[in-house]
């Protein structure tokens, strides 16, 4: 804006002969202007990025750390595409809401407030009218925002879609067999038309807010030469300001332009932020008594696990060194959720007592767990089974590889123990995936182990061995098997 | 990278009538900001030479309010237009992304991992409308605007002209290098961001398992790794892109303030005139706003650019050739085959013969190679080596020389993980076999030893993503009932009785060897024996115990 405005000024300045030293001041003040104006917008503008990048991460993990004080399985009914959707999407767009919107916004702000300024000192009658119709296109923009908005809705139906497309990659050999591919595929589309309704109407009002951005600078260069003219005439106005009053304008209403966009993004953000909102309010665990830290002597009376929509068993049983307590009965039976219980996952009545002492539930720092959904990171077989111990020598992670039975597999990989498990253990059968899952509970020390269908998957003369090798290993410890299949103790 | 891609045409039919609009409001906007310019001009020097009448005056008046409604309504019709042909192709790309990433089966499509997969589908075709809805307008009225204002400005002052002349093809210069610089940074931050999304739903998946090793509480640690990397890539690509628009800036502005002063002393000496002067200062930076602009958008359409290429990775994979229809089988044999692996040991199956009318077992430990096996005869995967033969009513033909479509009619299969779409159970099991009555359903389900009273609401439980209310047996069996349930020639089993407990699975032996009659060919994989007590041929995988 000073450039146009100190340009007008000397083009102007110029056409009267001045001598052509004043002239060189100006010639200056061009210049410096242009350069000084891109160099402060590229540093602020890496400065800004940098922050917010940084924000982001923070915010991230308190996402995080808000998600894993949350019991199990409400976090299980949680859709996945809406977890990821929040995690990655809305965490990635919030950074925008400062940079997008509010930069833009005031130094659109800025820029038309000293423009105006220099208007006023000239001719305070146009200056009123500008001071009108620059407010009329800044507050515009938000209010065409706002009615174009319904992003919560937009949002809501991205998050679905995306539900859709995970799950018709997940599904994708099943839907080819079961000829209901075509169906995935209508739902999708169906679902991407109602977006674009959508889409196509915040389109119709970002068409206006930019339409009436170009009408209100319109307006404005009429009345500029109007009422310069006018000034003129009277001789309120000598001829080097007049140029600046006609073209000043331009500079003022040029930050405005950008608004429309900005407003309607910020929106989209502002919704981000809503849905990350309920996960940075930190949860308490309601727990009535601490876990208790140490003891192998297990006793559980009349415990019985509560799920919503479903009636579960009730479970009596004991568990101490050389004397393990394996539950059998039919699956969907409610074996796991007893250890859900028991780990804290989920409400329960009954009662707990370890040593004598009623507890409210098993602390991980004395308790090895094998889930039936348990889960191989996206990452080395090393560092899966180091999640158990982290100090544990390659040696240990051998070792423990080779009492289930991978010692084999183990050196035919070309990568050993560094081979990567892909998506949901891509690459390794069920067996061989299970067995991982055993050698990290073997690798782990503590008084107390909790084990749902350790030997799901693997054949029964290997289930066997393994059986007999994991009892005889953990003969010390306090053992509570789930298993569907009888286990010899 | 080209801005843009013939492909695209190819692949998206409405893109092409979208370009020709947005090249045709591009020209009107030239136009408009050349009569613009040349009216402003006309009336700063009239007021200025105090020989302004009245009528002449409205008459400029008139003039420029006529040129601003018309602007107005172009740029509303470009927003508009560019936004929902934006939406338009991008739904367009959407959608034979899906077609060609699910024809193939897991397999191929999941090379990459299904959650990335995913994320280009959503949020990848989602990064394209910065490039459809501004960087493609823009650059189209970046090449018409310039030229046409800078032709003006040439015949108006030929030596202003001369500066546009040269300095303006230093902008796209600077845009084609920096361009090219980016193109690699930005790969790596799509990867980043891919790789994150990843991470993070692996992190999620595996939330419990963190918690019972109590090592939970060191994931912010690994989180805080993966943002890190994620904004060093990010702050890369931005600090070359802004470096990018400083530099435009720079020259955009030296140019214009090369123009002004060569205009004010040329002003001064009287070489030039005033109207003109005004004319050519009011015109220049019209040249170089719209390519400024265009440099602005590259940031966000670059993300898509990256985009394109992954896209295209998937559709220029060819569809696979119609093949055979075949409408009967009669046997399925197979050479000894063998699976390579990436990393791990190539898996060997030793030849078999499977018949009409009989239950074929396939033993053998984990991981030897019972369920590639499955793969291999479902079609969806293609093994290295060795072959598969189908006998079918029209003589013997390779497995890979038959239409997959009627190929995957005949198969019936229960996955060893299975995956729900998200339906009831009624809808589930009708998309086996549509013409099932509720009672005829509810009998299935006993017979697989699912007791319905087990389930929350019925027929009408709500299966899919949200599966949290099942047990993994409880889905096995339903898969079991969907396969069993489908009418078609052959059936494959895939650990039937895994995670399933003693009672059923005597029903589910029951079950199978009902199944048997003289027109199925059954696959039983397991790695139970009781099982193959009833099969009439066996293939053993990998070495027996």
């Amino acid at each position: 804006m000073g450039l146009l405005a100190t340009s007008a000024w000397l083009i102007s300045e110029a056409s009267t002969r001045p001598p052509v030293l004043a002239l060189e001041v100006a010639i200056v003040a061009v210049r410096t202007f242009g350069l000084s104006r891109g160099l402060l917008k590229y540093v602020s503008r890496i400065i800004e990025h940098d922050v917010a990048l940084k924000t982001q991460t923070d915010l991230r993990i308190r996402i995080y750390e808000n998600l894993r004080l949350i019991p199990s399985l409400h976090f299980g009914a949680l859709k996945r595409g809406q977890v990821m959707q929040q995690l990655v999407a809305d965490v990635d767009t919030s950074q925008d809401l400062w940079l997008r919107l509010w930069n833009p916004w005031f130094s659109a702000l800025i820029t038309g407030v000293a423009g105006i300024g220099i208007i006023y000192a000239l001719l305070p009658l146009y200056a009123y009218w500008l001071a009108l119709l620059f407010l009329v296109a800044i507050t515009s923009a938000p209010l065409v925002a706002y009615l174009s908005g319904s992003s919560a809705d937009i949002r809501n139906k991205e998050s679905e879609l995306f539900d859709r497309v995970m799950q018709s990659f997940e599904s994708v050999d099943e839907s080819l067999i079961f000829g209901y591919q075509a169906d995935l595929m209508n739902e999708v589309t169906h679902q991407q038309r109602n977006i674009a309704r959508l889409d196509k109407r915040a389109a119709r009002w970002a068409g206006v807010a930019s339409a009436g951005y170009a009408k209100a600078l319109g307006i404005a260069l009429v009345l500029g030469v109007l009422y310069a003219s006018r000034a003129f005439h009277h001789h309120e106005l000598i001829g080097i300001n007049i140029a600046v009053v006609i073209l000043l304008p331009l500079a003022i209403f040029d930050g405005v332009s950008s608004l429309p966009i900005a407003f309607a993004r910020a929106l989209k953000v502002k919704e981000s932020i809503n849905a990350i909102e309920p996960l940075l309010v930190p949860l308490t665990l309601d727990l009535q008594t601490p876990h208790r830290k140490r003891g192998s002597s297990l006793v559980i009376k009349e415990l019985s696990p509560e799920i919503p929509d479903k009636e579960l068993p009730t479970f009596s049983g004991e568990a101490s060194p050389n004397n393990p307590w394996i539950v059998t009965g039919a699956s969907g039976y409610g074996k796991s959720s007893l250890l859900y219980a028991l780990l804290g996952f989920i409400q329960y009545s009954g009662q707990i007592t370890v040593d004598g002492e009623t507890i409210s539930s098993l602390s991980p720092d004395n308790t090895t767990t094998l889930l039936q959904d348990d889960h191989l990171f996206v990452t080395s077989i090393r560092q899966n089974l180091k999640i158990a111990k982290p100090e544990a020598t390659d040696q240990e992670l051998v070792e423990v590889l080779e009492l289930v039975e991978l010692d084999v597999l183990l050196r035919n990989l070309p990568e050993g123990l560094d081979t990567l498990i892909g998506e949901s253990g891509f690459n390794f059968s069920g067996g061989e995936k299970q067995r991982m899952k055993l050698a990290r509970v073997l690798l782990r020390d503590s008084d107390i182990y909790l084990l749902d269908e350790p030997f799901e998957y693997i054949g029964m003369a290997q289930a066997a061995r393994l059986s007999k090798m994991l009892l005889s290993r953990l003969s010390n410890k306090t053992l509570v098997i789930v298993s569907h299949l009888p286990i010899q103790a | 990278m080209k801005p843009i891609d013939p492909r695209l045409l190819q692949y998206s039919r409405s893109s092409r009538g979208f370009i020709f609009l947005t090249a045709g409001i591009a020209l009107v906007n030239a136009v408009l900001t050349i009569c613009q310019a040349l009216l402003l001009s006309g009336a700063v020097v009239q007021i200025f030479q105090q020989n302004a009448s009245i009528r002449l005056f409205s008459r400029t008046a008139i003039g420029l309010t006529l040129i601003f409604i018309l602007r107005a309504c172009v740029n509303f019709f470009g927003e508009w237009a560019s936004t929902s042909a934006s939406t338009t192709i991008r739904n367009e790309l959407r959608e034979k992304l899906l077609e060609s990433a699910l024809r193939d089966g897991s397999e191929v499509a999941h090379s990459g991992g299904s959650a990335r997969l995913a994320i280009l589908a959503t949020r990848g075709i989602n990064d394209l409308n910065g490039y459809f809805a501004k960087f493609l307008p823009q650059l189209l009225i970046a090449t018409f605007v310039p030229v046409s204002v800078g032709l003006v400005i040439f015949f108006k002052d030929w030596r202003s002209g001369l500066v546009c002349l040269f300095t303006l093809p230093l902008i796209p210069l600077f845009g084609i290098i920096i361009g090219r610089y980016t193109a690699s940074a930005t790969q790596k931050k799509l990867e980043a961001l891919g790789m994150m999304g990843g991470y993070f739903l692996d992190l999620i998946s595996g939330i419990n398992t963190l918690k019972v090793f109590g090592r939970d509480n060191l994931q912010s640690k690994k989180i805080k790794e993966v943002g890190e990397k994620y904004r060093i890539e990010t702050m890369k690509v931005l600090k070359i892109s802004f470096l990018s628009s400083l530099a435009l800036e720079i020259v955009a502005t030296l140019s214009v303030a090369l123009m002004a002063v060569s205009i004010g002393l040329r002003l001064v000496d009287g070489a030039i005139s005033l109207r003109t002067g005004l004319l050519v200062l009011i015109l220049a930076p019209e040249v170089y706003w719209p390519i400024r602009q265009v440099a602005s958008y590259f940031h966000a359409a670059s993300d898509g650019i990256a985009v394109f290429d992954q896209l295209y990775e998937h559709f220029d994979r060819a569809p696979h050739a119609g093949g055979v229809v075949i409408r009967t089988v009669d046997a399925i044999s197979w050479s000894e085959l063998t699976v390579a692996y990436a990393d791990r040991e190539p898996i060997t199956i030793p030849a078999g013969q499977i018949r009409r009318g009989d239950i074929h077992s396939v033993i053998g430990v984990s991981g030897a190679g019972k369920s590639t096996l499955a793969k291999i005869l479902l079609g969806f995967l293609t093994p290295t080596s060795g072959e598969v033969l189908v006998s079918t009513e029209s003589g013997l033909h390779p497995l890979s020389a038959i239409d997959k479509r009627s190929w995957h009619s005949l198969v019936s299969w229960m996955p060893q993980e299975p995956a729900f779409p998200s339906n009831s159970l009624r809808g589930l099991l009708h998309q086996a076999k549509s013409d099932v009555s509720d009672p005829e359903l509810v009998s299935l389900l006993t017979r697989v030893g699912l007791d319905i009273a087990d389930l929350p609401q019925g027929l009408d439980t709500a299966l899919g993503t949200n599966k949290a209310p099942l047990s993994i047996g409880q889905l096995r069996k339903i898969a079991l009932a969907r396969a069993v349930l489908k009418p078609s020639p052959i059936l494959i089993l895939d650990e039937p009785s895994a995670s399933v407990d003693d009672i059923s699975e005597e029903l589910i032996g029951q079950l199978i060897s009902s199944q048997a009659d003289p027109d199925k060919l059954i696959l039983l994989i397991s790695h139970r024996k009781f099982e193959s007590m009833m099969t009439h041929s066996s293939t053993l995988v990998g070495d027996q115990e």
